[in-house]
């Protein structure tokens, strides 16, 4: 596929003509005239953009037909998918055309959720919201807006944080884990903020903790690309093994599925390490030069984890983790590919999580693979905002209470705070709350709380939604501003995942917006100038940010990927020219730096949580702050990697099953649910179309008497979700996953069903309202369940 | 005269669904609702196939895309009273819908069951807006007539002409089909299966290769790779 082509189908219109005739119906001869101007009067354009359905920043080229988006394909130069893509990123044309989208800012009538709306102007809708955020900065209560955000990507959420700090709020909030920050168990140990890199198809041995390779996390398509590699590279045929609770596609292309009981993950982490460190085959050159805290760390482990301990805590056998430890250790020969330890980064499975990812991390330590070809590598940091003169100054961020603390005020905040606080008017009630491509009320354990806190008439100021659908929380807003799509807005990413390479995307409309929609940025910088913070945020509209960005970009040197194979331009408006048509730059190749820490080294004991812990803790010190999340474990221990039991909700004799949500590749949740292609082809392993399922052990069914295809309830302390029961042998017999995505009540004629019934189940409706303390994220795999036949 | 055929490699193979999405957006495939996809009456050119062997925990699970087999002894073609499923002249077992009387033999006569009938004007349903931005190369179907995978015919009639015009042959590697250009892990191959320097050629000589049920004499163009054993 070339890059661009030239409006070609003149010169073929026979090719054009065939199809129009097909697709038309008998026609006059007065007609014919005008069909033939039709037929071979035809522009054709390819046009670059990038995908915001994950975190991935697939490149894209569209292939617009007299003036139509007809198709999306993979960028074939970008760095990210080199011409793939995910099924989810196939379907933007669909979502563009997709006969749901508002169309047009609405403001309601009647009370809120009553339904009622009416069409105001941009302009109405856009001074309404300026007159608000005036009268709370004149009333002293800026501090109390909100700004929650679904998925962003690129500048959006630096573009979004300026704008509530200048606001004066420290209200900017997200609803799930920062992908461009890296993971704890990252964080903890070597103090890094930006995400090490795996280059997987170099590796000799991949251990994967429930890391979604193949259908979440980073960038699914780039992982599916290197686990080509890994299978069929050159010369290469990695190992990989899955160690999950629930066998996924992942862990059926893996050489080797370990089920594994939730929440013990540290466990087993931390009994290969005891394996390891009992036979001394740890990489002795690195643990000695690169690490701190290896002695109290290897005499915890040795006396604590086991092989028979770490059996009965998980369920892997002994001989199974004796065999994997050796395996991943390899033998440290010269010129051996290292091994690497990957664990999910999604959502907090469990509380005290944090101390899962340092144990999984700590294998990387062991076994010496970071910092090398193969194994974790640091990236180099790139400037995040525009530089230099004209690119504002940066607010700081107001010193008030946050609307997501924590009661206690020790443990972290986050969004799984924020419902609550805001249904009880602590610490404030809130001024306004701006919801950006989020839906709270659907994709939290805590929706019913949002629920009732956005049905108050008391608790918030004015509630303005940016979606593009009538999802299940926009229909308790005050105002929606409906988003462009991702195709007629301007769009930005940087990688943060590729060993080695740094990219950036920057990508121009692919055409004008359809409806009387805009593109939220633009929005917001609209009512940072009517608010008068140009201070901060002196650009007009996203696209002038975009340019100062690709400014500072120009200045670091790399080059735009371009068809010609990519040249440095020396003058920035030829850079700019370019970088709008080849839609993506590499910067300069440079090394990152693996350690951020005080030490320079990996710390077995985390100095970077003692010191966060003290802080939190205030005047009761390291001690009470543990107290407070909840952490057993005692003295410097609780610095350390170690396995943290998890507290189930409800009784093992009433609810004998645990309840593992999770994610399908194709159809994720929110965003997709109006997909009727994407409902169509729901997941592969069980053939599921526009279902809505519970995966159960064959066994476990067979005792409840429960056949494939039976209706079920699905029981929790909290609430039961009818579903289809699915026989699975990929299941545990002690557990039941249920797939997210369904059970919409709003969102559209495909998500929701037109005659007001419900397809399927939502899980977080029965999910217990857990959090973990130490990441203000929700726990979704804590709630116990039973199986009952409806 | 190339002998178009599709190397698709197992062990790459990821299950994501691209390759289906992508066809039926390339392909103008209208989606088919909840109620009638329960009757089983879903059209995907290209199916991915999931099959589950052993019991917990000794379970196994292989993924096959399956798209039309374009054999070179077409069972389906010879069953058709009315020549609408027949060889075209790039070896691609063609089907010509207005042609077609939905007598459906040829899908009763295809072993691999990757032939599609349109119970409904599937067409009807699909909204105007997004039926106004379907691929302008590929005509939609009428109730009544079968369907299936044409290896993206149309794009190489557009090549063919571009080539023509350009008083050239169809260079290596540049007719495309939708599903091997989207496959993140590169697990999908296409080409000329005669030609010397293809990666298909080489691929389909590998000690991996296989095709779908090939003791039937169907010959098929589309050609295995199995996936390698596991470090179990």
């Amino acid at each position: 596929m070339k890059i661009s082509r030239r409006t070609f189908l003149t010169g073929i219109g026979g090719v054009a003509v065939g199809a129009a005739s097909l697709k038309g119906i008998s026609h006059t001869m007065a007609q014919s005239g005008q069909l033939v101007e039709d037929w071979t009067n035809h522009t054709e354009d390819w046009k670059v953009s990038v995908c915001p359905q994950c975190a991935g920043g697939c490149g894209l080229l569209a292939r617009v037909v007299d003036g139509k988006v007809v198709r999306v394909h993979g960028h074939p130069l970008h760095p990210v998918n080199l011409g793939g893509l995910g099924p989810k990123g196939v379907v933007l044309t669909e979502t563009l055309h997709n006969p749901d989208r508002l169309t047009t800012p609405l403001r309601r009538k009647g009370a809120r959720g009553a339904g009622q709306w009416e069409a105001v102007s941009w302009e109405e809708a856009l001074g309404q919201i300026t007159g608000h955020l005036a009268a709370l900065r004149k009333a002293g209560k800026a501090h109390t807006a909100v700004w929650l955000e679904g998925r962003v990507q690129g500048l959006q959420d630096g573009l979004f944080r300026r704008f509530m700090a200048a606001c004066g709020s420290a209200n900017t909030i997200r609803m799930g884990r920062t992908p461009d920050l890296s993971p704890p168990g990252q964080y903890y140990t070597q103090g890094i903020t930006q995400p090490l890199a795996f280059d997987l198809a170099r590796s000799r041995f991949v251990l994967s903790f429930g890391y979604n390779l193949l259908e979440g996390e980073d960038s699914p398509v780039f992982q599916q690309r290197q686990y080509g590699e890994m299978r069929q590279g050159e010369g290469n045929s990695a190992t990989l093994v899955q160690v999950e609770s629930r066998l996924s596609v992942t862990g059926a292309k893996a050489d080797r599925w370990i089920p594994i009981l939730p929440g013990t993950q540290a466990a087993l982490a931390l009994g290969l390490a005891h394996v390891i460190l009992r036979e001394g085959l740890h990489d002795k050159a690195f643990v000695s030069s690169r690490t701190t805290g290896f002695e109290p760390f290897k005499k915890m482990v040795l006396a604590e984890y086991t092989p028979q301990k770490v059996q009965v805590l998980t369920g892997v056998s002994v001989r199974s983790i004796e065999h994997l430890a050796r395996e991943f250790v390899g033998t440290h020969q010269p010129g051996e590919r290292p091994a690497v330890a990957l664990i999910q980064t999604g959502q907090s499975d469990h509380p005290r999580e944090v101390y899962t990812q340092m144990a999984v991390h700590s294998l990387n330590a062991l076994a010496g693979s970071l910092g090398k070809t193969g194994g974790g590598v640091a990236q180099q940091v790139l400037p995040a905002w525009p530089q230099g003169p004209g690119s504002g100054t940066n607010p700081p961020v107001p010193a008030k209470p946050r609307a997501d603390q924590s009661p206690d005020g020790v443990t972290l905040g986050g969004v799984a705070h924020l419902g609550e606080n805001i249904l009880k008017g602590s610490p404030y009630p809130l001024g306004a709350l701006f919801l950006y491509q989020a839906n709270p009320v659907y994709g939290l354990p805590d929706g019913t709380d949002w629920k009732a806190a956005l049905e108050a008439p008391d608790k918030i100021g004015l509630v303005v939604s940016f979606s593009s659908f009538m999802d299940e929380t926009s229909l308790l807003a005050d105002l929606i501003l409906p988003d462009s799509s991702p195709l007629e807005r301007w769009q930005h990413h940087q990688t943060t995942h590729l060993a080695g390479v740094r990219a950036v995307s920057i990508t121009p409309p692919v055409i004008p917006p359809l409806h009387n929609t805009r593109q939220t940025e633009d929005v917001v910088l609209h009512l940072a100038h009517e608010l008068g913070l140009q201070g901060s945020l002196p650009f007009k509209d996203y696209s002038a940010l975009m340019e100062a960005h690709a400014r500072t970009l120009h200045q670091n040197g790399g080059r735009v990927i371009s068809p010609q194979g990519g040249k440095q331009s020396d003058g920035f408006s030829d850079f700019w020219k370019e970088l709008q048509t080849g839609g993506v730059w590499e910067a300069k190749p440079a090394a990152g730096s693996l350690f951020g820490n005080g030490s320079g080294k990996f710390e077995f004991v985390s100095q970077t949580l003692k010191k966060e812990l003290s802080q939190r803790g205030g005047s009761g010190g390291v001690e009470r702050a543990a107290k407070a999340m909840g952490i057993q474990a005692k003295g410097d221990a609780l610095l350390m990697a170690h396995f943290e039991p998890t507290v189930f909700s409800g009784e093992a004799g009433d609810f004998p099953l645990m309840m593992n949500p999770y994610k399908l590749l194709a159809h994720s949740g929110s965003r997709t649910a109006n997909s009727p292609t994407l409902q169509q082809f729901q997941a592969v392993h069980l053939g599921a179309k526009w279902d809505s399922w519970v995966e159960i052990n064959p066994e476990t069914a067979r005792k409840a008497s429960i056949q494939d295809g039976d209706e079920v309830w699905v029981v929790s302390a909290k609430g039961r979700l009818r579903l289809t029961a699915r026989l699975y042998a990929g299941a545990m017999p002690e557990v039941v996953n249920i797939p997210l995505g369904q059970g919409h009540t709003a969102g559209g004629r495909w998500a929701a069903r037109e005659d007001g019934t419900i397809r399927g189940g939502n899980p977080f409706e029965i999910m217990m309202k857990t959090y973990d303390p130490m990441r203000g994220l929700p726990a979704t795999g804590t709630t116990r369940v039973r199986l009952e036949k409806a | 005269m190339a002998r178009w055929g599709m190397v698709i490699d197992l062990d790459k193979c990821t299950a994501c669904q691209t390759c289906t999405v992508a066809c039926m957006e390339e392909n103008n495939i209208p989606f088919v609702e909840e109620t009638e996809v329960r009757r089983d009456r879903s059209i995907s050119w290209m199916k991915v196939v999931g099959e589950q062997e052993g019991e917990y925990p000794e379970v196994k699970m292989k993924f096959f895309p399956q798209p039309c087999m374009q054999c070179e002894n077409p069972p389906c073609t010879k069953v058709c009273p009315v020549y609408a499923t027949y060889p075209n002249p790039d070896g691609i077992v063609a089907q010509v819908y207005w042609r077609c009387i939905g007598c459906r033999f040829c899908m009763a006569a295809c072993p691999y069951t990757v032939k599609y009938f349109n119970w409904y004007q599937y067409h009807d349903k699909v909204p105007p807006l997004m039926a106004a931005a379907e691929n302008p190369d590929v005509s939609v179907r009428t109730k009544g007539v079968v369907e299936k995978c044409t290896f993206c015919h149309h794009r190489l009639m557009k090549l063919k002409d571009t080539a023509r015009l350009e008083n050239r042959e169809i260079r290596e590697g540049e007719y495309t089909v939708a599903c091997q250009e989207s496959c993140p892990s590169k697990a999908i191959s296409f080409g000329d299966l005669d030609h010397p320097e293809s990666e298909v050629a080489r691929l389909a000589d590998s000690l991996r290769a296989f095709r779908l049920m090939e003791e039937l004499g169907t010959k098929p163009k589309v050609i295995y790779l199995a996936e390698r054993k596991k470090n179990g």
